[in-house]
């Protein structure tokens, strides 16, 4: 079996050093480089035909997406494994779409990491259990409003007040606009919300925005 | 000083001229129909040798007093009016035929109708009236149907007519008084008798009293000092020169001395009284007058007064007036100062919780995760279960604090805001907040993606939804929260709405415009900071809305998100 082939790309040294031993106490792997910048962990993943760059996000210079990002444009080999302290979807979306296998948080950098260079390096995909939750509690959520989209039969005053409520309006100002009283707005909401299951405002302006309904605002 | 139209002053009360009038007309025609009736000679002529009232001039009287009657009341109901005009009529009808008679020698057989027997030793014509009666009849029933008709011209001409037939009348009195027989009557024919003459004086006097606020008679009845001099003169201009002329006469007829003496003393003596009576009035007329100008000059010292003291207090108010309107310029540019200090030190604080956290997280983070990494790789090489026990103990503690101070960062200022955007950033604390607070919370971003909004707005939005949160957990006992920001053409419409246990909204607004409520105030004034306007709605038990409008420019076509951005933002 080979040894793999590793990178370590973060700006701090004590950081790269605590990894280096985890790594190279493993006996299928090996730290062939460091790199303390973007730019430098490109120019080290090219020449040193690295199996696997570990990268972190934030690094002066080009940060870590945009080397993962010219890393993959480049249209080498090399697997990317992201290893930061950020556990927000929004850095693992662009990461992943950016070309990374791998999102490994450093809190759980001692435990999971060597799992996930091996399974990164196997061509899997490896994400953090405590984001991969997150992602698949997305999915579920659009499963059930593409639900409430087809089970629509509001009455037409219903269908008026969802639309000001999605617009924006607060209860007051929709039985204003409507001549009608304050109770009886919110009995609407609490019906069309009912027969649509949806929870709250947020579900509103979605299905708002899935009929059409906020193209003019 | 304008000149007040002139009001017409209220009349002085009449009394009840017209209705005495009618009453003694009836009272003296029904005694004399009594004396025809019975016989008694007083009741028909009062002083013997003397013309005789005829029973149709006392029919014609009491006509002429129901007439009068009828009419009393302005307007008169439709049924009197009609009335009234059928016995004028009648009695217009009698008058005339009788002077036809007088006129074309004629007998139409009208004289004698009531009486037939007693009618016998009367002069030349008996039962018919003398021609002075049927023309005083004449004008005085054209009076009496002038007056039921409607309008002020007709109630002038009415009066108008009744003075006519009252001087009628009252020539045959004097006749009478100075014993001149044409006066009163033709010889040849018959007379006016004494109680027709004064009968017709009352019945004239009663139509002319009909109106008192019309014609002549308002200027006679009026509350002026015209008024008030006919009313003092006219009986005087009447009564006196009768009562002297009589007594002169009377006194020449007795030989006591001749015509051109009792002419002079006639004309003396009217010189005398009339005089007299109008130096009397003039005295009156001129007290009035003197009263009225001091009054008058009163008013307008008053007046004068008045104008000055208006000026004074005008230039006082104006005086006001500049000085709060610079007022109003100095608290402008004081709130205008303390907004800019206000932008300033949230500017400033943001900075600052920018820098920290980035200090916090790029060095003592990095260097926790580290020391964690240093531990974790030691562990192995330690001999000895106690070393390792130490070792795994210190590798928790580690791992504990690189969380703290991983989230003292992001609560400070979490990077995602710079590095990732607004939605990522909420996104990410309404699920650590829901996590923290055990309330579900539904959080929608709405084209927030294709361009990033201006660094302030992203903040302050960022951080009222945060204050928002905040108070939702602090008081509303909400199970479900939603919150939604989404840029729509020209705004950001950031709603938090919980289903909560709410509040007075208009209670919170006092309270709000009274200064407390220091939550919902700071984030209006954070709101108002980037231009927008932040309002809230609940009801107690039905949940709260907070809602803010945020003015931004509609997105452009340029793609900046997000690689431009990072390469402009994590180059540090």
């Amino acid at each position: 079996m080979n040894t793999l082939r590793i990178v370590l790309a973060d700006d701090h040294v004590m950081m790269r050093e605590g990894l280096k031993s985890l790594v190279n106490a493993q006996s299928d792997m090996e730290v062939v480089g460091e790199a303390g910048d973007g730019l430098d962990a490109l120019t080290k993943a090219r020449a040193l035909q690295a199996d696997v760059v570990v990268m972190d996000i934030s690094m002066p210079g080009l940060n870590g997406i945009e080397a993962t990002g010219q890393l993959k444009a480049c249209g080498l080999k090399s697997k990317v494994l992201v290893l930061t302290a950020y556990d927000d979807n929004g850095y693992l979306r662009q990461l992943l779409e950016a070309g990374a296998s791998g999102y490994v948080l450093k809190k759980a950098a001692a435990d999971e990491l060597v799992k996930a260079i091996r399974v990164v390096a196997a061509g899997g995909v490896f994400l953090d259990p405590a984001l991969a939750g997150k992602v698949v509690d997305g999915f579920v959520g659009r499963k059930k409003m593409r639900g409430a989209l087809q089970g629509s039969a509001l009455s037409e005053r219903e269908e008026e007040v969802m639309r000001l409520v999605a617009w924006g309006y607060t209860n007051k100002e929709v039985a204003g606009y409507l001549n009608i009283s304050v109770k009886t707005v919110e009995t609407h909401k609490t019906n069309l919300m009912e027969k649509l299951d949806l929870n709250g405002r947020s579900d509103i302006v979605r299905y708002a925005l899935r009929r059409g309904w906020l193209s003019e605002v | 000083m304008p000149r007040q139209p002139a009001q017409p002053s209220p009349p002085v009360a009449p009394g009840p001229v017209l209705e005495v009038a009618a009453a003694l007309g009836v009272v003296v025609s029904c005694l004399v129909l009594t004396g025809w009736a019975l016989d008694i000679a007083t009741l028909k002529s009062v002083l013997p040798g003397q013309p005789q009232m005829v029973p149709n001039t006392a029919l014609g009287f009491i006509l002429s007093s129901a007439a009068l009657w009828l009419l009393r009341a302005e307007p008169p109901p439709r049924r009197s009016r009609r009335a009234a005009r059928a016995c004028a009529a009648v009695v217009a009808l009698m008058s005339l035929l009788t002077l036809g008679e007088y006129l074309f020698g004629l007998d139409l057989r009208i004289d004698r109708l009531l009486f037939k027997g007693s009618l016998r030793d009367a002069a030349s014509f008996p039962g018919r009236p003398s021609p002075h009666t049927a023309l005083c009849f004449l004008l005085l029933v054209s009076a009496l149907l002038s007056l039921s008709a409607a309008g002020r011209r007709a109630h002038r001409f009415a009066q108008a007519l009744a003075a006519s037939a009252l001087l009628v009348a009252l020539l045959a009195l004097v006749g009478y008084f100075y014993e001149v027989t044409f006066l009163y009557g033709i010889t040849a024919y018959t007379g006016m008798a004494l109680h027709t003459a004064l009968t017709f004086v009352l019945l004239g006097l009663g139509v002319l009293f009909a109106r008192t606020d019309r014609g002549l008679m308002s200027v006679v009845m009026g509350d002026t000092a015209g008024g008030h001099m006919a009313r003092h003169l006219l009986p005087a201009a009447v009564i006196i020169p009768v009562v002297l002329g009589g007594l002169i006469v009377r006194g020449a007829l007795a030989g006591l001395y001749d015509t051109a003496f009792a002419m002079s003393l006639c004309v003396t003596t009217s010189i005398v009284t009339l005089s007299a009576l109008i130096c009397r009035n003039a005295r009156t007329l001129h007290r009035s007058d003197a009263e009225r100008r001091r009054a008058e000059g009163d008013l307008r010292r008053a007046h004068d007064d008045l104008e000055v003291k208006v000026g004074e207090r005008t230039a006082e108010l104006s005086r006001v007036n500049v000085k709060l309107q610079s007022e109003v310029v100095e608290h402008q540019k004081a709130e205008a100062a303390r907004a800019q200090l206000l932008r300033r030190l949230v500017t400033a604080q943001e900075e600052e919780r920018r820098r920290i956290s980035r200090e916090l997280h790029d060095h003592l983070g990095q260097h926790l995760a580290a020391m964690t990494l240093c531990i974790k790789t030691l562990r192995p090489a330690a001999c000895g279960d106690v070393a390792r026990d130490d070792l795994r103990k210190l590798e928790e503690l580690t791992g504990k604090l690189a969380e703290e101070v991983h989230h003292l960062a992001w609560e400070l200022r979490p990077a995602a805001l710079d590095d990732l955007g607004l939605k990522a950033a909420l996104h990410k604390y309404a699920e650590k907040w829901s996590e923290l607070g055990g309330v579900a919370v539904d959080f929608h971003g709405g084209g927030l993606d294709r361009q990033r909004l201006p660094p302030e707005v992203e903040t302050t939005v960022y951080r009222i939804v945060q204050e928002a949160l905040t108070n939702v957990l602090k008081h509303a006992a909400a199970s479900r929260v939603s919150v939604i920001v989404e840029r729509r053409r020209g705004h950001v419409l950031v709603i938090v709405e919980d289903d909560g246990r709410g509040f007075d909204a208009e209670a919170a607004a006092r309270s709000l415009a009274a200064g407390c409520g220091l939550g919902l105030l700071g984030m209006r004034e954070r709101v108002a900071l980037v231009g927008g306007a932040l309002d809230f709605d609940s009801a107690p038990g039905g949940g709260a809305t907070v809602r803010a409008r945020i003015p931004v420019p509609p997105p452009t076509e340029k793609e900046v998100f997000p690689r431009e951005y990072f390469a402009n933002r994590l180059g540090r």
